[in-house]
Formats: C-alpha cells, sequence, structure tokens
C-alpha cells in the first residue's frame, strides 16, 4: 500500500446552528492502516464520518478522499469505498436481495459471489425482509454488502454495538480478512476500546470538539505506559458533552 | 509437519493489547519463546498472517511486522505459495554479532533489575531460573 | 441509466403492492358507491389515486433523508440527479399501474362499458398527481432535515425576535393574499389565476426540493436551509410580482381605455364620468372609472369602484366617490379606526375621507364586511352638506360638522323617490310609505342639522302606485311623478305643485298611456315627455303649468327622450326594427328635428336614474356628449360633426 494519505481532514469544523461539535479537526489516514476515532458520547464523531463520506459538508475546512474533495466528488470516490453505518439504513419493508440487487447496479467492481457467500455464512436468507432479520443478522448484512464492492476505503460507525459475542467474531473474522487480503484503508470509531486495541494503527481521540490526541497506537502507549482504555479514560476525563 | 493445534495460538502467544508493550513486539517475543522452548521445531508451519490475525484479534498487519522481523532474524522462512515455516538450522550467526545481541539484551536486563532495586544475586538467580525453564520445556518437547 | 433504473425499482418494489392493492380497490368504488345510492365518478376516483400515488413517492423520497437513511443513496457512487430521476421514474410507473388498476377494476365492476377509454386522462389527474408529489416531497424533507437547533437558547433575544418574525410573516402574508384577492375580486372574475398561483406555488416547492437535494445531499442543515431559500426567494417573486401586478391591472392610464361604457356628464357640464373597459384584466369586470375634463379632452383615472358615483356639487367642486381601496384590507383597516371607502375632493383639490354612516356596518352582508355600500351621495350646491341614501335610510354630513343626523323615515318603511336640496339649504324629498292605505306621495323639507322633517304636502298614489320616480324642477317647486304601469300602455306622468301660492292644481295628470314614462323639465320650466308605445310615439310639449303646448308625432319605431341638449332642443333615442339607430334632435318650440345624427345615443337618458341633481345643463359639453360602439364623442354644436373624446384619439 502506498504511504500517500487516503483520506486527509484538513481544518474540518461541524457546527449545528449554534452548536460547535467539531472544530479545526486535521489528521491524516495512510493507505493500509487503520485508524480509529474515539470519544464520548456526542463528541462529533458521527458528523466526522459523515464528512468523510460526502453526507456532509463541513462548516469550514475540507476532507480529502484519494485526494479529493469528497463532498465535490462524492460519487466517484464513493465507488470505491464502503460504509457499515451503526445502524441498517436500507429501507425495512425491502427483501435482502432487492438490496442486494440494487448495489449491484451500483458498483462495477461488485463481487456477487463474495457477497453471496457471506450472506450465506451468516445465515441472512435472501428472501427476508431486512426488518425481519435480527440486529445481529442486520449488521453482518451491512458488512457484507460493505465489503462487495471491493472497497479500497472503508468506514464503519461503531460496528460492533450490540452485536453478541458469535457475530462479533463472525464481524471480525471476515473485517481481519479484508484487511489482510487487500489492505483495505479503515476508519472507524467504537466504544469497544479493548476491541480496537489490537486492530488500529493510530487512534485520534475528540474531545471538547478538538482531536486532543493523535498518534500511532504502540507509541502512545509505550510513551505512556498505558493502555489504550486507560489514555482514553485520562484524555477525557471530566468532560462528556453538556446535554 | 503441523503442530497439533491442540490448544488455539491465543495462549501459546499470550498477546495483551492492554500491554503498553507493542504488539507486534508481543508476538515475536512470544514466537522467540515458542521456538527456544522447542515447542515450535525448525520444519514447523507458523499459522497465516490472516489465521494469527483473527485468532488473536489483531490487525494483520501488526502480525506482518513481527514475522517480518522474525524472518529478518533468520528464524522464519517464507516459502512461496506454501506459507511461513520456521527455519531449517538456526542462523550462523557472527560471533560479533552473536555477542552484541547478547549483551543489549543483558543491558536490558540489567537496567530492568536495577531500576527496580534488585540485587545483583537476585538477577542472577532470576536469570537461571528462566533458562531452566526454557530447557525443560525443550527436553519436555522432545519426548 | 442503469442506476436510474435501480432507483425507480426500489420505490416500485417498495410501494408497488401498496398502490396496486389500493387502486383495484378504489375502482370499484363507484359501483358500489352507486349500488348505496350515491354518485361517485370514476374520474374523481381516478384524480383522488393519482394524488395519493404523488403523496406515497413524495413522502417516500423526503423520509429518505432522515438520520440514518440518508447514507443508504448517499454513500453510494450515485450522483444526485441520478437519484432524483430514479424517483421520477418510479412516480410515472406507479401512477400509470394506479390508473390501469383503478380502470381495469372500475370495467369489471360496473356494467357501464361505454366509459371504458383511457382518455379519460385530464390535466386535473395530472395536477393531483404532480401537487401529491410535491407537496409531500417539500413536507418530509422539512421534516426530515430538521436538526437539533441551538442547545442554550436565549431567552430575551427569542421574546424580541418571534413577535417580530410572526408580524413579519403575517403582514407579508396579508399583502400577497390581500392584493392577489382584490385584483381576483376586480379585475379577473375567472378561475385561472388562482390556478396559476396554486400551480406556481406546487411548481416552486417542487424546485426548492430538488435544489435542496441537490445542494444540500444527506446534509441536512443546508437541506433546510436551500429549501428555505427557494421558497422565500419565491415569496418574495410573487409578492414583488403580485404588487407590480396590483398596481399594473388595477391603475390603467386614459391611453388604456379600449371602450367606453357609460358615461355620466357632471352637474356643471364641465366633465363626464366614463366607465370603460381597458387593456388589461377582464373587461366583463375590470371596469376602471375616469375623469374626462371636457375642455382639454384630458382624461384622469378616479380610484373608483365601478358601482355607484361618483357625485359632484353642482358649483362643480365638490367630488364623493367611493375609492377602491383594496377590499382584503378594508376590515383591518376599520379595526384599526380607519377611515372608510368615501373620499371627498374639495375645490382646492384637497381630498379627505367622508365617513360612512354608522349603520352602514350593520348586518352580515358581504358589503359590511367589504366597507359597505351607500347608494347615492348628493352634494349640496355649495358642496358643504352630503345626504347619504343607503338601504332605504338617510343621513346628513357635514364637512364641517362631520357626521350628521340620521333621519327617521318612519313609521313603517319609506321609500325615498326623490330628493333636491333647496334655496334654504334643506333637502326636499318625496316618500312613498310601503303598507300605508291610501298609498299617499308625501313632500317633506328636511333640516340637514337637525334631521328633523317638515311636512310640506301629499298626494294621492293611486295610479301611481308604482312610482318609479319624483323628478324636482330647479327650485324644487314643481315634481314630475313618473310611474310604470301594470302593463305596458299604462304607464303615467303627473306634475305636482308644491308652492301654494303658484296657483295652479296641486295634481295633474299630463300622460297615462306612456309605454315608458320619459318626462323631463326644460331649463325654461317646460315639460317634456313622450307617450304612447311603439310607431305611435308622440312627443308632448307642456307649459310650466302643466298646459299642453304641443305634440309632435315621433313616427316609426321606438323613440324615447333622453334628455335636453341644447336649450330648447331634447335629444329623442330612436331606433326599431328596419329602421337604423340614431339620435333625432328636435325643437320643443317648433317641433321640427333639427338635427339627425346616426349610430348614436345620449348618456343623458341615465343620468337622472343615477342621481338626483347630477344632470349638466343643457348646452354645456357636459350635456352634448355622445355614446356609440363604446366611443364617447362631443357634439359641438346643432350641425357640426361628433368629435371623437375616448379612446383617446392617438397622437400620431
Amino acid at each position: 500500500m502506498t504511504s500517500q494519505s487516503v483520506v486527509r481532514v484538513e481544518n474540518a469544523s461541524v457546527r449545528y446552528n449554534k452548536d460547535l461539535v467539531v472544530d479545526s479537526v486535521s489528521f491524516e489516514v495512510a493507505g493500509g492502516s487503520v485508524f480509529a476515532l474515539l470519544g464520548r458520547n456526542g463528541a462529533g464523531k458521527s458528523s466526522l464520518i459523515r464528512c468523510l463520506l460526502g453526507l456532509q459538508r463541513p462548516t469550514t475546512g475540507r476532507v480529502l478522499v484519494f485526494g479529493e474533495d469528497v463532498w465535490k466528488h462524492r460519487a466517484r470516490l464513493m465507488a470505491r469505498s464502503a460504509y457499515v453505518p451503526e445502524a441498517c439504513d436500507a429501507p425495512g419493508q425491502l427483501r435482502v436481495r432487492d438490496i442486494v440487487a440494487f448495489h449491484r447496479s451500483m458498483y462495477a467492481t461488485w463481487n456477487e459471489g463474495a457477497v453471496r457467500e457471506r450472506l450465506n455464512r451468516f445465515g441472512v436468507s435472501e428472501s427476508a425482509a431486512v426488518s425481519a432479520l435480527s440486529k445481529g443478522q442486520r449488521a453482518l448484512f451491512t458488512l457484507a454488502l460493505a465489503l462487495g464492492n471491493r472497497p479500497e476505503l472503508l468506514v464503519l460507525d461503531d460496528p460492533t454495538l450490540g452485536l453478541d459475542v458469535v457475530a462479533r467474531n463472525d464481524f471480525f473474522s471476515d473485517f481481519i480478512g479484508e484487511l489482510a487480503d487487500r489492505g483495505t484503508t479503515v476508519i472507524l470509531t467504537t466504544h469497544d476500546l479493548a476491541g480496537v486495541e489490537g486492530i488500529a494503527d493510530r487512534v485520534g481521540i475528540l474531545q471538547g470538539a478538538h482531536l486532543a490526541l493523535d498518534g500511532d497506537v504502540e507509541q502512545l502507549k509505550m510513551e505512556r505506559g498505558q493502555s489504550l482504555e486507560q489514555i482514553f479514560t485520562e484524555v477525557t476525563k471530566g468532560s462528556g458533552r453538556k446535554s | 509437519m503441523t503442530p497439533p493445534r491442540t490448544e488455539p495460538w491465543t495462549s501459546r502467544i499470550p498477546v495483551q493489547p492492554a500491554d503498553p508493550r507493542p504488539i507486534w513486539s508481543q508476538i515475536e517475543e512470544g514466537l522467540r519463546r515458542l521456538l527456544a522452548s522447542s515447542a515450535l521445531v525448525p520444519g514447523d508451519a507458523v499459522p497465516s498472517v490472516r489465521d494469527l490475525a483473527t485468532d488473536l484479534r489483531i490487525n494483520p498487519a501488526t502480525v506482518s511486522k513481527a514475522y517480518q522481523r522474525l524472518v529478518g532474524a533468520g528464524l522464519l522462512e517464507v516459502r512461496r505459495g506454501d506459507g511461513t515455516y520456521v527455519s531449517a538450522a538456526p542462523p550462523l550467526v557472527r560471533k560479533s554479532e552473536q555477542a552484541r545481541v547478547i549483551r543489549q539484551a543483558a543491558m536490558n536486563f540489567a537496567s530492568h533489575a536495577i531500576t527496580h532495586g534488585a540485587e545483583l544475586a537476585t538477577a542472577q538467580g532470576a536469570l537461571e531460573l528462566a533458562w531452566n525453564e526454557l530447557s525443560n520445556n525443550e527436553e519436555g518437547a522432545g519426548r | 441509466m442503469n442506476k436510474i433504473l435501480a432507483v425507480a425499482l426500489l420505490d416500485i418494489r417498495r410501494l408497488g403492492f401498496g398502490v396496486l392493492s389500493g387502486a383495484l380497490i378504489a375502482g370499484l368504488v363507484p359501483a358500489l358507491s352507486r349500488g348505496v345510492g350515491g354518485n361517485v365518478p370514476a374520474d374523481f376516483i381516478v384524480m383522488m389515486a393519482l394524488g395519493v400515488v404523488g403523496l406515497a413517492v413524495g413522502g417516500n423520497f423526503g423520509t429518505d433523508f432522515t438520520d440514518g437513511r440518508a447514507s443508504f443513496f448517499f454513500a453510494r457512487p450515485l450522483q444526485t440527479p441520478a437519484l432524483i430521476l430514479g424517483r421520477c421514474l418510479a412516480l410515472v410507473v406507479l401512477a400509470t399501474a394506479a390508473f390501469v388498476a383503478v380502470m381495469s377494476s372500475h370495467w369489471l365492476s360496473t356494467s357501464d362499458r361505454t366509459h371504458w377509454d383511457f382518455f379519460i386522462l385530464t390535466w386535473w389527474h395530472l395536477a393531483a398527481l404532480g401537487t401529491g408529489f410535491s407537496l409531500s416531497l417539500a413536507g418530509s424533507l422539512n421534516v426530515a432535515s430538521r436538526v437539533r437547533g441551538d442547545r442554550s437558547p436565549n431567552r430575551l433575544r427569542d421574546a424580541i425576535l418571534i413577535p417580530v418574525r410572526l408580524t413579519l410573516y403575517l403582514s407579508a402574508f396579508i399583502l400577497v393574499f390581500g392584493l392577489f384577492a382584490d385584483i381576483l375580486v376586480r379585475a379577473y372574475q375567472s378561475p385561472t389565476p388562482m390556478k396559476l398561483f396554486a400551480g406556481s406555488w406546487v411548481v416552486g416547492l417542487f424546485i426548492a426540493s430538488v435544489v435542496a437535494i441537490v445542494a444540500g445531499r444527506a446534509d441536512r442543515i443546508r437541506i433546510s436551509r436551500f429549501q428555505s431559500l427557494v421558497v422565500y426567494t419565491q415569496l418574495g417573486l410573487t409578492s414583488a410580482f403580485l404588487v407590480g401586478a396590483w398596481t399594473y391591472i388595477l391603475h390603467p392610464g386614459p391611453a388604456a381605455i379600449q371602450r367606453v361604457l357609460f358615461v355620466q356628464g357632471s352637474p356643471d357640464g364641465r366633465s363626464a364620468f366614463v366607465q370603460t373597459t381597458v387593456d388589461r384584466g377582464d373587461p366583463g369586470t375590470l371596469n376602471p372609472v375616469f375623469v374626462l375634463d371636457l375642455a382639454s379632452g384630458q382624461a384622469r383615472r378616479l380610484n373608483s369602484d365601478p358601482w355607484g358615483g361618483p357625485w359632484l356639487s353642482s358649483d362643480g367642486r365638490t367630488l364623493v366617490w367611493s375609492e377602491a381601496t383594496p377590499f382584503f384590507f378594508r376590515p383591518i383597516w376599520r379595526l384599526l379606526g380607519g377611515a372608510t371607502t368615501l373620499r371627498v375632493r374639495d375645490g382646492s383639490g384637497d381630498v379627505q375621507p367622508l365617513s360612512m354612516p354608522a349603520g352602514v356596518n350593520d348586518g352580515f352582508q358581504p358589503s359590511a364586511i367589504f366597507g359597505g355600500m351607500v347608494d347615492v351621495v348628493q352634494p349640496s350646491p355649495q358642496g358643504d352638506v352630503f345626504a347619504v341614501q343607503w338601504e332605504r335610510r338617510l343621513a346628513f354630513f357635514s364637512r364641517s360638522r362631520g357626521e350628521g343626523p340620521e333621519v327617521k323615515l318612519g313609521p313603517g318603511k319609506a321609500r325615498l323617490r326623490g330628493s333636491a336640496f333647496i334655496a334654504s339649504g334643506d333637502l326636499r324629498v318625496a316618500l312613498v310609505r310601503e303598507g300605508a292605505s291610501p298609498s299617499l306621495v308625501e313632500f317633506f323639507d328636511i333640516d340637514p342639522n337637525s334631521g328633523t322633517l317638515k311636512p310640506i304636502d301629499s298626494v294621492e298614489a293611486g295610479e301611481r302606485r308604482n312610482l318609479t320616480r319624483v323628478q324636482f324642477n330647479s327650485n324644487a317647486t314643481l315634481a314630475l311623478l313618473t310611474s310604470s304601469g301594470a302593463n305596458m300602455a299604462r304607464a303615467s306622468v303627473t306634475l305636482v305643485s308644491l308652492d301654494t301660492a303658484a296657483g295652479f292644481p296641486r295634481a295633474t295628470t299630463l300622460l297615462t298611456d306612456a309605454a315608458s314614462p320619459r318626462a323631463i323639465f326644460l331649463a325654461d320650466g317646460r315639460i317634456a315627455a313622450v307617450s304612447g308605445v311603439r310607431d305611435q310615439s308622440v312627443l308632448k310639449v307642456f307649459s310650466p303649468t302643466g298646459q299642453p303646448v304641443r305634440d309632435t308625432a315621433l313616427g316609426e319605431g321606438v323613440s324615447s327622450l333622453d334628455g335636453e341638449m341644447f336649450p330648447g332642443l331634447v335629444a329623442i333615442d330612436h331606433s326599431g326594427s328596419g329602421i337604423r339607430r340614431e339620435l333625432v334632435l328636435l325643437d320643443c318650440t317648433t317641433g321640427s328635428a333639427v338635427r339627425r345624427v346616426p349610430e348614436m345615443r345620449s348618456p343623458l337618458g341615465i343620468a337622472a336614474i343615477l342621481g338626483p341633481g347630477q344632470i349638466p345643463p343643457p348646452g354645456t359639453a357636459g350635456a352634448r356628449l355622445l355614446q356609440s360602439d363604446g366611443k364617447l364623442f362631443e357634439l359641438p354644436s346643432v350641425t357640426a360633426e361628433p368629435r371623437l373624446l375616448l379612446p383617446l384619439p392617438k397622437t400620431e
């Protein structure tokens, strides 16, 4: 993988009316690396994730994906990317196979066989309606869809939230397989600090709308002599957004 | 021949993500220990990057880095299309190289012991204990 | 193209079952309704079905922008225009399917095979589809793009801002719809402007949604911002357009006059009030009033309501009219204590509002809401006192003293049949009381200051039961009573003398056999009237005491007396089958016709009906007006050619 950054965030701010949720955040994610974006609830992680995908325009600053402004060239850049949202975003009344068919027409790099195989493995029936799937199945379904276009960039928003152990394991094995096979660049947000500790190369901690910490995981751990969880707790101490 | 998978790799290479030491370093050390205690013998296959990463639930790049170091140190070798194996023979290391490595390890050990307020005797005792343990394993595995 | 189809397919799959089953059931409704004695036409069902399809697809689209759903479409290599086109394609497909389903089940369920026709699709159906889609898309998009707001509201700032904003919105709304309503009521009584207006909003909302989606994609703040931007722009443009349209349409200049409908010479003879059609608006509805200065030929628009007035004092200085203020604003204006619609302009040009009588606002009639309507405003000769008649009531207003007394015309219902200001300043009136027995015509003098009635005389109505008019002569010592008869040939004219010292009988019947009673006082005191029926009309001239002086046969056809155009010369309107219409100027002394003007009519005949004391004196320009085919002419002298006044002659 190239060492050139696949994602570059330049002074991005996100403001909702009076709320400044993200304040001049900048970071880079190198190709083939795994970047974990951490923060307390409501810290602005989801807003930042939306900016990374061209779903939202940062109030100021810009986000570059594969070297281009993702807000301006969203459609083109999304062909090489995939998104695993926190909750399945597909319309509930539709069937699994309808959603798969929709994705097939969206992507030139669609790997139908791999998707079918994954769904089989996860026990997701093609004729089931999305709303009829269990929570775990829905999460695996979303992951299977996301991996279906062989993305170069994978963005995950709290992917293992609410998954049981078995589902989590399934998730991890496929996920790690992607990393091993293709060196996919990954950006993820999570609350599962222990789970992400081994996966992430770099970590960024959003605190008070700023990126309070941004660095190599192992380096940080060595410098501070703390686990990731301890580092996180210390950096976000006494925060929690005013609600 | 493959080592009998009686236990998953997670227990043979105890990797603690919460441990401040870099994970690749923990893997490297774990594999070295297995090699030293003859739990892994030359010719044994080590798990693929993907399998080990999946088992340990860590980034394959991290596993890859550890393997690369061990390959660089001559302890592992990659056979194209086949997998990664323990090297057939221990590396021929120049005496000077060997001396340098040993001295560095000793320096590490000594500084650890001194900063933790141990006496030389205590340190020497610990060294003997570890040497014995590893040798015992070797004997055990040979059976 | 592939992607557009994929998007459309998703929508079709989501809504297809519901739409089809609903449409099939809906198609049965006409047959079922007939079964229970109702009548729901298939046309209506189709419209409803298509409207619902529009609502469903639009609502579906908008709700896909909620948090947690928008990423499904936008985190994909799908261009925003393709997304929109895909939804529109789904709309068309679903609408077609619904239409076929409705028609099929309707056809199968009824025996009425004659209506099996695919071409019953009308614009209304498509409008229902488009409106449903546009409205639900705009609404659901708005709701979906609500973002969590300000977390720390500034109460003080809100307390000031919110009322200010509400006031602004309300004012804009009232302005827009008020002006629009005014244009509709005054200038276009057809539904087309309403349709255009509603259509422009449906289209505008759709454009707002499309712009918001293209510019905002999944960014909800941007979506709501752009939606608001387009909607406010449209509101602004519409308001500006409406203000412009209102100004242009309802304020035409004299150059816009196309036809003259209605003419009234002023009582000083120097001006004419004309009601016209102009080059804008609906000619049947918009009839602006202009004041034409007969000496200069200059016309100026009078912002007057087209019914009633204007009224000019006989010295020609004081003008009263009902100002055509926007209807919609009148109740608000009145609530604020503002003046009503009557205006007075005195000799110096100063315009003042003239209060309406308090009683005018009573009741729930539209006239009460929209400013009330007075029937007649009669200025005194000097223009200082006004006698206002409305709904069989009478009140006086004085400019110096404001609202004056209302006159009690009772007991019982009394109708005012004639009125004239006399030299003493009193108003002399002729009243007929309903249901009184015997029925009388009673004459009173009313003091404008106190409103008290001083009885002068009364005359038996008798045959004059259907009294149409009472005309007074110049000093109100004589009155002409004209009444229509039970049948065509029994109209009568009676001369009444109110001056007991005059020495001739109180009531003299002049005619009893007029087809239509037209009688006038000539300037020199003589009386002229036309009697007899078609082909046998006779102009009768009487002395000031009621003695017959001369009869002149008027020949074939129908003749009616319009008025005294030149001193001693009366204008007779002569028409009939096979006879070319013409105006005949007849000398009352000699009985000879001194001039015939073809195709022309004189407006003098209507003037007397409109307003007491509003007849231009003979020989003045106002009396010499002629009308023909929508044009207004002046007859400069008995022998001269008519001169065109309006429409304005081209100055090329």
